[in-house]
């Protein structure tokens, strides 16, 4: 009798713990999740690839540029255009520290740019500077849970509170399976859906990388496509490629 | 004309349901009625500049501003700049903004000695808190061009916030929206609105409370008058329900046919208060005239004689503003013409129906009407008014010539001036913001010149900055912008001085920094293929405008080639051509208007001389009406030449009532001078009350809001005044001078019924 009491408050309690671990647990998902993406979005100790960059206007005029790109790690990356003739050699090179270096080839001289502003447009695209930041999204934003579909994992990032954010919130889509964004709603301050971005993911090796992503800006009316295309994971990229001997080096 | 007027007795009852039908269809029209304030939109799509404006308000993100400015406390200040940002916030949360530009999210690119920096002018996440940051903030500000009179007063008193309103999206509603965001945020000094969309909102809320509280008034009065004038319920209601029922009418079928009202429509209710209850007081006074002499089939007879003058009248007038249709390059002047020609010919049919119907009507409970004891006022003026005519000719025409020859001067001292600010009183928010605008920034009119060509090509870039200089050397274009400022800028960045690289290559480069930036989708075409010089215009005086035009012109076709051509345009050019166009058709509308009345008139008095006289008021009042414009400074614009349109109207009317009246005893057998007397003293008195009553009416508007409106006031009276005076002693004057002169130089005094004796 005495144990069957027992065995009921254990189970009652069992039950109880149950419960509040369920919502604990929901808690934990939203940011699992988002670690996970974390893992597949920024894979690999290095990376390099070719990247063609599609710029759409608003009556479907469109402007291509090409770049190589090298990354080694969360903070150096070296971007150097290689079409259309006028802009190739034209490399940025950015450093630990938010230290960045620009290199224009037509007047054969570094500059060291500082930028305090995140949300400018990189090169000409619908990327700002914010939107390519290689550090973690887990680092920058708290997730929520939102909803979960057959496919999907919707959650909403708000940036966390020392973040300088563009962005009050970002809804993102994440495969279910594979952990990969598929789509990205961003929100202005204003709280006004601001930008767009469809992602293509494939597999190399044990990675997915990104093939494509779709970047639209809902305020300027403009897309751009960036195709990531000849990616290599953890080749074993040099130091000396992210400095500013090389970044002059055309 | 007889059975006409038995017919409108007997069917009295079914005319009176008909007018009542009608009026309800009309009122159930006349709820979707709107009002397009929108000057801008009165040039038609096809107009060159017109066309321009519109491209470059959908190719560089809006053409068109709010702009909202702080003023009343230093800027440098921690609390004034997080106003800023707040503000800034809060116009750019408003749909319909296209970009928004402020000291607190404008970019700024300064070369230092690490390299370029790009940034914030004041980072918003961070305003500065300490003095130090503060003055050399406000140091490096003011020390900038680019800021200095643009964003900040150069006594750093006052700041703007500039929002560019996108196109296809209501203006007024985003200036709405924008006013009653920043109501709601607390600051010590002063906020300044400016900017077309602003002041176009201001206009139609003026017009919209004037209309609210003075007609009310402007009616009352005129029903006072018109008691005074007939001391009968008939003489108020009737001239009263006939305009009220035409205005329905008119406006019912403008909102009917999916018209709106514009600048020059919304005056139509004006001519049809003046022209149309004129119609309905001469029926009145005729019946009452019949009924002095006898009470039985008065109405008959009055209908009878009356109505053939009103169709005249009417038709003339029709005729006069239908000419406005021919040649008009304005749609809206268009519109006016053939909206006012309906309004008349409604006015017409009332009166010869709806009025006539109405008084059988009313005849039926009616008590006898008993000629007052005493002559009153409306009375007395024709009396005096003979008087003068037949026993002082002479001083009458002396005193007119006189009147004349100081108009003419009068005439050659008028101004045109085509400031929109003018119509607002001194203490109004958009004058204030107005002048906050021109004393301490660079204006806010904003004056575009665009370039196509190869914007990437140094030709190009060259001729942008050659063409900037340019502008500048103009005193009233203090700041001008364009991705020519730039490019110099971000070369002298890279350490090659503040000029345009003469290297294409270097250009491109320069320009895949800029590009992606919002300030470039103001000023470059997405497919680079032209650009535009943004500048702003501090004044929009007549002179000018004129200046910009002949000048600009000229520069533009000196320095187009082949392969770089351009075009100017921009609120102060439209304002020129849309004025232009204006006073130019109604000049030449009412020069075809008085040919057309010589024509009509001649053919309906069967005579080419007397056709020619019955223009004559019209004529005088047309030259006193415009002298006094000089004399008074009241300029001739949008809104005032339409004065002249009225004049014809109520011209043509009183010249027909009064050689009617004149034909009418001549038939009788009366002699010239008697048949004188009897026009001014019957048609006289419709005409006196008719006068008194419109320019009572209109006197009204001196206590609108809007100077304009209470100049229009001024001018109807002038025009009322003078026209009704012309007709009742110039007319009788030059018919009767022969009579006068033949004879002799006995000396006779004559009666008001033109009995003469020595």
């Amino acid at each position: 009798m005495y144990a069957m009491k027992t065995m009921m408050i254990k189970a009652l309690l069992l039950l109880l713990a149950l419960s509040g671990a369920g919502e604990l647990a929901m808690a934990a998902d939203a940011e699992t999740i988002l670690r996970r993406m974390d893992d597949v979005v920024f894979a690999g100790e290095d990376q390099k690839s070719s990247i063609t960059l599609i710029l759409i206007d608003r009556s479907g005029h469109e402007r291509i540029r090409e770049a190589r790109v090298w990354q080694k790690g969360v903070n150096k990356r070296l971007f150097r255009f290689t079409a259309p003739a006028a802009e190739a050699g034209i490399a940025f090179l950015s450093l630990p520290d938010e230290v960045m270096y620009l290199y224009m080839p037509a007047y054969g001289r570094e500059r060291r740019i500082a930028s305090h502003v995140k949300n400018q447009s990189f090169a000409g695209t619908d990327f700002s500077y914010e939107d390519l930041e290689a550090e973690k999204y887990s680092k920058r934003f708290s997730p929520k849970d939102l909803e979960e579909t057959e496919d999907h994992y919707i959650i909403q990032l708000e940036p966390l509170p020392d973040v300088r954010s563009d962005y009050s919130k970002i809804i993102i889509h994440i495969n279910k399976k594979h952990f990969y964004p598929e789509k990205m709603k961003s929100f202005d301050r204003g709280g006004q859906e601001f930008k767009v971005a469809e992602y293509t993911f494939d597999k190399k090796g044990d990675y997915w990388y990104t093939k494509e992503i779709h970047m639209t800006n809902l305020k300027r009316d403009h897309s751009t496509r960036m195709i990531f295309e000849e990616v290599a994971f953890d080749t074993g990229l040099d130091d000396e490629i992210f400095t500013i001997r090389n970044l002059t080096r055309y | 004309m007889d059975i006409f007027a038995e017919g409108i007795v007997r069917l009295r009852y079914l005319v009176i349901i008909a007018v009542t039908a009608m009026t309800i269809v009309m009122l159930f029209f006349l709820k979707d009625l709107e009002v397009n304030a929108d000057v801008m939109s009165y040039l038609p799509e096809e107009d060159p500049s017109a066309m321009l404006f519109n491209r470059i308000g959908d190719t560089y993100g809006g053409n068109e501003m709010v702009i909202v400015g702080l003023e009343g406390k230093h800027v440098f200040e921690t609390d004034m700049l997080e106003l800023v940002k707040q503000v800034t916030d809060s116009i750019r949360s408003v749909p319909g903004i296209g970009y928004v530009t402020s000291l607190t999210n404008v970019l700024d690119i300064r070369g230092t000695e690490y390299g370029i920096e790009t940034g914030r002018l004041v980072d918003e996440y961070d305003i500065p808190g300490e003095r130090e940051a503060l003055d050399s903030l406000k140091a490096y500000t003011l020390s900038k061009d680019i800021y200095r009179g643009n964003l900040v007063s150069e006594d750093a008193t006052a700041t703007l916030v500039i929002g560019k309103i996108l196109t296809n999206v209501d203006r007024t509603e985003v200036v709405e929206k924008i006013q009653q965001k920043l109501k709601g945020i607390p600051f010590e000094g002063n906020i300044y609105y400016g900017g077309m969309p602003v002041t176009l909102l201001e206009l139609s809320r003026i017009i919209i409370s004037d209309i609210r509280y003075i007609a009310p008034l402007a009616f009352v009065l005129i029903s006072l008058v018109l008691l005074a004038g007939f001391r009968s319920v008939h003489g108020v209601l009737l001239p009263m329900l006939t305009v009220l029922i035409a205005i329905t009418w008119t406006m019912g079928v403008i909102a009917m046919l999916g018209y709106q009202i514009t600048m020059l429509s919304n005056i139509i209710p004006v001519i049809l208060l003046a022209v149309g209850s004129a119609y309905a007081i001469h029926v009145v006074n005729a019946v009452m005239a019949e009924k002095h002499i006898d009470p039985n089939k008065a109405l008959q007879r009055a209908v009878k004689y009356i109505v053939v003058p009103v169709i005249l009248a009417s038709v003339t007038t029709i005729f006069g503003f239908l000419s406005f249709i021919a040649g008009s390059y304005l749609t809206l002047i268009r519109e006016f013409g053939m909206f006012s020609a309906v309004g008349i010919f409604f006015s017409m049919l009332l009166t010869v129906t709806f009025v006539p119907a109405l008084l059988a009507v009313m005849d039926e409970n009616d008590r006898p009407v008993k000629r007052p004891a005493t002559s009153h006022i409306f009375d007395r003026i024709p009396e005096k008014l003979s008087m003068l005519v037949f026993n002082h000719q002479r001083w009458l025409l002396t005193i007119w010539l006189l009147l004349l020859g100081v108009s003419i001067w009068g005439m050659t001292k008028i101004e045109r001036r085509v400031e929109i600010i003018d119509y607002f009183q001194q203490d109004n928010i958009v004058r204030k913001g107005e002048d906050l605008l021109a004393e301490k920034f660079n204006g806010s009119t904003p004056l575009f010149l665009k370039i196509d060509g190869d914007v990437q090509s140094h030709t190009v870039l060259q001729m942008m900055s050659q063409a900037q200089d340019y502008m500048e050397q103009f005193d009233y274009i203090p700041y001008t912008q364009s991705v020519a400022d730039l490019i110099k800028q971000m070369n002298d960045v890279m350490g090659e001085g503040k000029v345009i690289p003469d290297d294409d290559v270097k250009i491109a480069q320069l320009w895949f920094l800029l590009e992606g930036q919002e300030i470039m989708e103001q000023l470059v075409s997405p497919g680079f293929d032209e650009g535009i010089i943004q500048g702003y215009v501090t004044s929009n005086e007549l002179e000018v405008l004129r200046e910009i035009e002949t000048n600009f012109e000229a520069f533009v076709e000196k320095h187009s080639t082949e392969n770089l051509s351009m075009s100017v345009t921009g609120i102060p050019v439209m304002m020129k051509r849309l004025d232009d166009s204006i006073i130019n058709s109604q000049t030449y509308s009412l020069i075809i208007a008085l040919a057309l009345v010589v024509l009509m008139t001649s053919l309906l008095l069967r005579s080419f001389n007397k056709g020619l006289l019955a223009v004559i008021p019209i004529g005088v009042t047309l030259i006193v009406l415009f002298g006094i414009m000089g004399i008074t400074g009241v300029p001739l614009d949008i809104a005032t030449v339409l004065t002249g349109s009225v004049t014809i109207g109520i011209g043509i009317d009183y010249s027909i009532h009064f050689f009617s009246r004149l034909g009418e005893g001549q038939q009788q057998q009366l002699g010239l001078q008697e048949s004188l007397g009897r026009a001014i003293s019957i048609s006289g008195k419709a005409i006196v009350i008719n006068m008194i009553s419109v320019s009572a009416g209109f006197a009204m508007l001196v206590f609108s809001n809007l100077v304009p409106l209470q100049r229009f006031g001024f001018l109807i009276a002038v025009t009322m005044i003078t026209a009704g005076m012309a007709t009742l002693t110039i007319l009788p004057v030059i018919l009767g001078g022969r009579f006068i002169q033949s004879k002799g130089k006995k000396k006779e005094t004559c009666n008001q019924k033109g009995e003469c004796y020595s």
